[in-house]
């Protein structure tokens, strides 16, 4: 890379982790999450000369990884999060089970937007453009998510209102 | 704990079980595999530059060889000598439509399955089976090939707003541009428009209006690649620029 590269050296140093551990809570597996990011960040570098100039290039690769994670997740057929193999040694596992595996039931999208809007504590404005889609129709996820995770954790009565 | 707390925490766990580390040369490897498609795309557009003689030179045959001569009768498979690239194979082979018509050109190695029924509007889509002509690779990437009839005067951005249901749902928006925003491409020496051509649209399409008819050509990339290629124009622009179609007499 030449020294003008050197804004995407920056970039790649600070959001490559936390790219990765987005795809990594969305998909369980830590070897798509790195696969994911790596194919993230090379199409970052392909697009360098245009995304460079955008405000937020770092919006732009999350924007790339996000869409990437929700394609495997189809692809895999909304395999379970219980399935994905923590390791021992970086951390304790899942301590709610059931509520990992209703998460693991969800559509990839909604499971997308949760992640975003719980783990990344985004606005759902930002949310929705990750995501291609309306601030509404984000909103309509999140509704949907959380009234089916109230339905499968069997909670009565729970507020499920946006 | 209500579920909004179990969820910030579910996550924050989730989270917390993420690698840490970076490991070494990742970067490095990143920059190689950037530099690896840039060659790949170099080559992929002198094959289509290479595409585009033999296009010419196809063109001028014709002119000697008039349509219905064994050239575009299903005679000896035309071949070429093109630089190779994995995708792109050197040789092609000629396929003439039953259902549709039309001929073209496709790499030789391909296995073609025809079309059985004609592509209806309002009846049933591309994605039905029997409706398109499928030219499958070696490996799983795909080239469809379907034409519906149109009314006289139709282009193939009014086909295509007629076609999708309304708008592009939004986050399809990318993959199905609005036709000011098309790539423009030449099909069969017909100006047409280019969709998809984004990776995770898993597809690359040429529509052209020829006649009264739409023709689409869509390319499909492996389904279960995870990388971020977009299907190999090598290929399309061959098949473009090969397309040879009947004027329309009634159903396709």
């Amino acid at each position: 890379m030449r020294g003008a590269d050197q804004g995407y050296t920056q970039l790649f140093d600070a959001e490559f982790r936390l790219v990765r551990r987005t795809v990594f809570v969305m998909t369980g597996n830590a070897a798509v999450a790195e696969d994911v990011a790596q194919d993230a960040f090379v199409q970052l570098l392909l697009h360098w000369s245009k995304v460079s100039r955008y405000e937020r290039p770092d919006a732009w690769v999350r924007r790339v990884a996000i869409r990437l994670a929700v394609r495997h997740l189809k692809r895999e057929g909304h395999r379970q999060l219980v399935e994905r193999s923590f390791e021992p040694e970086s951390g304790p596992g899942p301590a709610d089970p059931d509520l990992t595996a209703a998460i693991g039931d969800l559509p990839p999208k909604q499971r997308a937007v949760l992640v975003l809007y719980y783990l990344e504590d985004r606005p759902m404005k930002e949310v929705a453009q990750t995501l291609g889609m309306s601030e509404s129709t984000g909103f309509v996820h999140l509704h949907r998510a959380r009234r089916r995770l109230a339905m499968l954790l069997g909670e009565v009565g729970v507020d499920v209102a946006g | 704990m209500s579920l909004d707390d179990r969820l910030r925490e579910e996550f924050r766990r989730a989270a917390a079980s993420a690698p840490a580390y970076l490991t070494p040369g990742t970067r490095e490897l990143v920059v190689r595999r950037a530099a690896a498609v840039r060659r790949q795309r170099r080559v992929v557009l002198a094959v289509a530059a290479s595409a585009v003689l033999v296009a010419a030179g196809l063109s001028v045959g014709l002119a000697v060889n008039p349509v219905g001569s064994p050239l575009l009768a299903g005679g000896p498979a035309p071949s070429s000598t093109r630089p190779s690239l994995s995708e792109t194979p050197v040789a092609t082979s000629s396929f003439t439509s039953p259902v549709y018509g039309y001929t073209v050109s496709y790499p030789t190695g391909w296995v073609v399955a025809g079309a059985r029924t004609v592509w209806t509007h309002g009846k049933n889509s591309q994605a039905d089976p029997g409706v398109s002509d499928i030219f499958q690779s070696p490996g799983k990437a795909r080239v469809e090939i379907a034409v519906q009839n149109v009314p006289a005067g139709w282009s193939a951005a009014r086909w295509e707003s007629d076609f999708l249901s309304n708008p592009a749902p939004a986050q399809m928006a990318a993959c199905y541009p609005r036709p000011q925003q098309w790539a423009a491409v030449t099909i069969a020496g017909h100006p047409g428009g280019l969709l998809g051509r984004v990776s995770w649209c898993g597809f690359t399409e040429g529509v052209v209006v020829i006649g009264q008819r739409a023709y689409v050509i869509k390319g499909v990339v492996d389904p279960n690649t995870l990388t971020a290629d977009t299907f190999d124009m090598g290929v399309l622009n061959i098949m473009f620029a090969s397309l040879r179609v009947r004027v329309a007499s009634g159903t396709p």
